[in-house]
């Protein structure tokens, strides 16, 4: 078994699915190790949106719109079906102050090139005709997409092994070589490997991991639930979110639940959001996603307040997820750490910067630079006020 | 070995109506537990959750990999056990 790669890549998620194969297309020798299988954490546990008008700053609005671009042409690119479906995003306010709030925000990034539409709550019901307009002063409306998770997955996951990549799943990394203060490979459960470069894309494990090289990763995570209907027929075509929930969701030391809701092309109703904040602990081993009495009651209050008739409908499965973020907000893409390691997570929407931030990497490993200003991309670090080692 | 005996037309997950075909190739192309066979095809995402497919899956992974069949643990069962809609278990819970 071949033990030396130019680049190893830890993590089988949607970055280090992505990344690996960007840089196998390029004729890099790449190792992708997972602990479980690919997909087993975030990335294949969300509603595949491709997301742009929740952007929070101009860099990340920029990178968005032209990695939404990129988008359009994946499936040619990997000449798979990624079940790419181009769909509307709602995002709705329910106070005067939310309202207020979103507009205002959400019409600075118009002079940005995001045409986004703003919709009173009439407009909204005349689109979908299952939303209760009782509570929503107003939305603003983007016409994004949505992807297949899997699909996008496997899709990058069997392209790298055609370009030569290799994938090891139920591997689990569980040391580093560090030579000269340099970082030089992993230990795993199945052997050691070596490399020039490391990159974690590990998402809420990445706190975890780095802490072996004595790297404070400052990655927090929550622990997200969501529920899966029966197929049904076509009900409504938007993703859903209300304007709480980019305040919310990760903001507060509380449990608590934001609706969040699509319809996958198969039929299923997908209702989320449920958040239960973990900051300081780390992730269990004893992969159980449990679903909580919180999610069941404040769910249910969700959807009997903005979707009642949809309350009759049975649910067929729970899932939970693991989902990083920062108390900043702003991705981790550098070298936070000694040479030889990089990180690429906890960005605050994924699946929509997976063409451009592929694109970066290659470019950045193989000619030294980006074509990109990523000024302003990521933050200081705030466990030590010291600024990262950043792009 | 293969499956050559049997109808590869026929429906291995009745409620996603995906068909023996489709899990082999989904196996010949690297998925190697029930759950990444779900992932790749959708063979146990429907209302039945696996109750049905599951063992069939399994007895097929362990034909077309030649692995035994302790190799391939059964999917992970999660909460509702039987579907249910938010109006009865808001009824329950109470």
């Amino acid at each position: 078994m071949d033990t030396q790669f130019s680049v190893i890549v830890v993590g089988g998620g949607y970055w280090g699915t992505s990344i690996a194969y960007h840089l196998s297309d390029l004729k890099v020798k790449i190792l992708l190790v997972e602990q479980n299988e690919i997909g087993h954490g975030a990335s294949g546990r969300n509603f595949g949106n491709i997301q742009v008008q929740d952007m929070s700053n101009d860099i990340c609005l920029q990178l968005a719109l032209d990695s939404f671009f990129l988008w359009r042409s994946m499936e040619d690119r990997l000449q798979l079906d990624l079940e790419y479906r181009p769909r509307n995003s709602i995002i709705y306010a329910e106070t005067q102050q939310e309202w207020d709030i979103l507009r205002d925000m959400q019409s600075g990034k118009i002079n940005q090139g995001l045409e986004v539409e703003f919709w009173n709550s009439e407009q909204l019901c005349r689109q979908e005709p299952f939303i209760s307009p009782k509570h929503i002063l107003g939305a603003t409306v983007y016409r994004e997409a949505t992807i297949n998770p899997f699909k996008v997955l496997y899709g990058f996951a069997r392209r790298t092994m055609e370009n030569g990549g290799v994938i090891m799943e139920n591997t689990k990394v569980v040391d580093f070589i560090v030579e000269a203060g340099k970082v030089k490979g992993i230990v795993t459960s199945r052997g050691e490997f070596r490399s020039d470069l490391v990159i974690l894309t590990t998402g809420a494990w990445t706190k975890q991991l780095a802490r072996k090289l004595d790297v404070e990763i400052p990655i927090e995570y929550v622990y997200a639930e969501a529920f899966v209907t029966e197929t049904l027929p076509s009900i409504f075509n938007s993703y859903f979110a209300p304007a709480c929930f980019f305040i919310e969701a990760h903001g507060t030391p509380q449990v608590n639940t934001t609706l969040t809701a699509t319809q996958t092309p198969r039929g299923n109703i997908i209702w989320g959001e449920t958040n239960h904040p973990s900051y300081g602990k780390f992730i269990p081993d004893d992969n159980v996603f449990p679903c909580s009495q919180a999610h069941i009651h404040g769910i249910f209050k969700e959807v009997e307040k903005y979707f009642p008739r949809l309350l009759k409908e049975n649910l067929i499965r729970s899932w939970g997820v693991y989902n990083p973020f920062t108390p900043d907000h702003h991705p981790v893409f550098g070298y936070p750490g000694p040479d030889g390691l990089m990180v690429v997570a906890a960005f605050k929407s994924t699946v929509i910067f997976l063409p451009v931030i592929g694109k970066i990497v290659a470019e950045l490993l193989t000619r030294g630079k980006s074509s990109y200003d990523l000024t302003g991309l990521t933050a200081k670090d705030t466990t030590n006020s010291q600024q990262r080692r950043c792009l | 070995m293969t499956t050559n005996e049997f109808n590869r037309n026929e429906f291995v997950c009745r409620c996603e109506e995906v068909t023996l075909e489709e899990i082999e190739k989904a196996i010949i192309a690297g998925a190697r537990s029930i759950s990444a066979v779900k992932r790749f095809t959708r063979a146990g995402m429907g209302d039945c959750q696996g109750r049905i497919c599951g063992r069939l899956v399994r007895n097929l992974l362990v034909k077309i990999t030649g692995q035994k069949y302790e190799s391939f643990p059964p999917d992970t069962a999660r909460f509702p056990i039987h579907p249910v809609s938010l109006s009865q278990l808001n009824k329950k819970n109470k």
